[in-house]
């Protein structure tokens, strides 16, 4: 596995420093690929799309990090954002972007192996696989992909954010699919169904709504427990 | 066969007083049917095994009906053991004094003597009959007590010194039935003794509930305290963002003045020197988080303050905090104590692992979390058991916490220790409470 790494900073100084940091205090396993950036202007929607970490300097005089975090977004949701910076203010934008962590560079050897470090165990976490067998045949998606499992009499329905793969059937139980995908942030919201939390846009005592606008129905009897598990998993890293 | 019959009704009739007694005190862990199903099965087999075994010698039935009515306490409520056994030991003191009264109350008022009772059934059972429901209606005017309500929030320990003195009027009650058989006392001597001893025993039950009172009153006084010191941590949090601000107008001015007259001078060198070093001067923090609400910017600067100096590693997770409808003296109650035990918690982890990540986001309702590296804790009931030495100066943080989340009846709390971070998590409704 290889980490895809950006370094943008208009301070061509500092991102070679922390560009070499990566390379050189980073383990083998796995290996990173940094590239460096001094222009953010220079960034295509694209390109940006294309690391799974990020570092981006918050105050770049004509292009903010921040700026460059919402052009990213609205492309994918995927990657990790570190904000390097002089000055932390959490803010809502922050927030609105999704930031991993802040950075201040004036404690960047202090911090960054920890903040590193947490910021692969996330990805390892991202890029989990789930199986199942589909006609003899065995088959792979990655966790993150699922929005929700469907126990439909004997077979389990796979719902997904790829429209080629959403639909497909296999033998399954609910029951152990659910046991089995409890720590991986899956939460059983009915008898028949198994959603993947980070797919949850609202959760009420009745109905909840997932990032493709899909409802399901939520279990009234269950609600207190399934909330409290929505919310613990919100509230982690 | 009718005896043993009369026998395990009687028992039967003794579990379902048992049951009111329990309920005074303590919180049933099944509810509705399910509850009364199990004691009856409990109740039948307790009976069942008591007048077909038939224990022989008072010791052993004493220990017998006992170990019974623990077990039930065991089975059918929640709470601590040693004081599900003295609320066992204190109703069977209770029922046990009020038999022998009522027994010996008739023996002395038709001149009788034990064993001439037990010849008459009619005589024996209208005893038992009039026992019951003598039992019974002090159970239900006991129920009218509002002062014994208390279900799980019975604290045993001020009720374990009564534990002592009802074992001993057990005791000392058995020892009358005993010389009662032999015809070593009369039946007068023991109705006054068992009087006696049913009123220490009433009166264990009215001193305890009265010392538990009055603890929980002083508990009460102090977590006001604790709420009116958040709540003054907060007044001075704002006080001092405020005359911060004050004081970074007044500079704001100064430094204005300076630069305009270096540039006036044409002296741009030391205009550019002025502002490089205001910018150095720029990297004390002085503001951490901006949530749009000034109150809780001000608490939270307050804590990210307190956090960097003693070396941990403060996140935070924000969105736009300005349409907060819930009071703000509650939010400071929260917020204050909820950082103030992740604080003091990381503060015993070394330097390098303080870590600790607060969550304040404001969606359709208001979700607020604290997570902080902490060694492992243990959760009991949804608290913490204190640790220190004195513990009556623990817990009125997450007491206080407790007391304002019960003021709003949607809110949602969960407090989890798991891989070596505590967390504790509350949702609560954007709204006013009533």
């Amino acid at each position: 596995m290889t980490v895809r790494i950006l370094v943008c900073d208009d301070d061509a100084a500092f991102a070679a420093r922390l560009s070499r940091w990566l390379r050189e205090n980073t383990a083998r396993e796995p290996q990173p690929e940094v590239e460096t950036c001094t222009d953010p202007l220079s960034l295509t929607d694209a390109r940006l799309s294309a690391f799974d970490i990020l570092f981006l300097d918050i105050d770049m005089g004509r292009c903010s990090g921040i700026e460059l975090a919402r052009r990213l977004r609205r492309v994918q949701a995927r990657s990790l954002l570190i904000f390097v910076t002089n000055y932390v203010e959490y803010s809502p934008e922050g927030y609105e972007v999704g930031a991993f962590r802040f950075l201040l560079k004036s404690r960047l050897e202090e911090k960054l192996p920890a903040y590193y470090a947490a910021a692969l165990e996330v990805l390892r976490r991202r890029e989990a696989v789930y199986t199942y067998a589909l006609n003899g045949e065995n088959c792979r998606i990655r966790l993150g992909d699922i929005l929700y499992l469907e126990s439909r009499g004997r077979m389990l329905c796979l719902h997904t954010t790829d429209p080629a793969r959403s639909g497909q059937a296999f033998y399954g139980k609910m029951e152990e699919e659910s046991r089995r995908l409890a720590e991986s942030g899956f939460l059983r919201v009915h008898k028949s169904y198994l959603v993947n939390i980070a797919h949850i846009r609202r959760l009420n005592h009745a109905e909840t709504e997932l990032d493709d606008g899909t409802v399901l129905p939520v279990s009234r009897r269950n609600y207190p427990t399934i909330r409290t598990t929505y919310l613990n998993w919100k509230c982690e890293p | 066969m009718t005896t043993a019959f009369f026998g395990i009704l009687y028992t039967v009739l003794q579990c379902f007083d048992g049951v009111l007694f329990f309920d005074l005190f303590l919180k049933r862990r099944l509810s509705g049917q399910r509850f009364w199903w199990t004691a009856a099965a409990m109740a039948l087999a307790f009976g069942a095994l008591l007048n077909l075994l038939h224990p022989r010698g008072v010791p052993l039935k004493l220990a017998a009906v006992l170990g019974g009515f623990w077990l039930m306490a065991l089975v059918l409520y929640r709470g601590g053991r040693a004081f599900r056994l003295l609320l066992a030991s204190l109703f069977y003191a209770l029922l046990n004094g009020t038999e022998q009264l009522l027994v010996f109350g008739v023996l002395g008022a038709l001149q009788m003597d034990l064993p001439a009772l037990y010849n008459s059934p009619a005589l024996f059972q209208a005893t038992s009959a009039a026992e019951q429901f003598l039992v019974l209606s002090l159970l239900l005017a006991a129920r009218r007590l509002p002062s014994l309500r208390r279900g799980e929030h019975t604290d045993w320990r001020w009720w374990f010194p009564g534990l002592f003195l009802t074992v001993g009027s057990t005791l000392v009650s058995a020892w009358l039935l005993h010389s009662a058989v032999h015809g070593q006392t009369t039946a007068d001597v023991i109705v006054v003794c068992t009087a006696f001893l049913i009123c220490v025993n009433i009166l264990v039950i009215r001193i305890n509930d009265w010392l538990e009172q009055n603890a929980r009153a002083r508990e009460q006084a102090l977590a006001l305290h604790e709420k009116l010191h958040a709540q003054a941590e907060s007044i001075e949090a704002l006080t001092d963002a405020y005359g911060t601000q004050r004081r970074l107008t007044h500079d704001y001015t100064a430094h204005l003045a300076c630069l305009e007259g270096y540039l006036s001078q044409g002296d741009c060198d030391r205009a550019r020197d002025y502002v490089r070093e205001l910018l150095r001067q720029q990297n004390d923090r002085l503001l951490f988080v901006n949530t749009h609400n000034a109150a809780l910017d001000a608490l939270f600067n307050q804590k990210a303050r307190a956090a960097e100096k003693q070396g941990i590693d403060l996140r935070f997770v924000v969105n736009d905090l300005s349409g907060l409808k819930i009071r703000t003296g509650d939010l400071a109650v929260l917020i204050s104590n909820l950082m103030d035990n992740a604080l003091e918690a990381s503060l015993r982890l070394p330097q390098p692992q303080r870590e600790m990540e607060v969550r304040a986001v404001l969606e359709d309702t208001f979700l607020f979390s604290v997570r902080n590296r902490s060694l492992p804790v243990q959760i009991v009931d949804g608290t913490i058991p204190s640790t220190k030495p004195d513990p009556s100066l623990h817990g009125y943080g997450l007491a206080n916490v407790n007391t304002i989340l019960d003021l709003y009846p949607d809110s949602f709390r969960r407090m989890s220790c798991k891989d070596g971070w505590f967390s504790y998590v509350i949702e609560l409704p954007n709204r006013l409470r009533s």
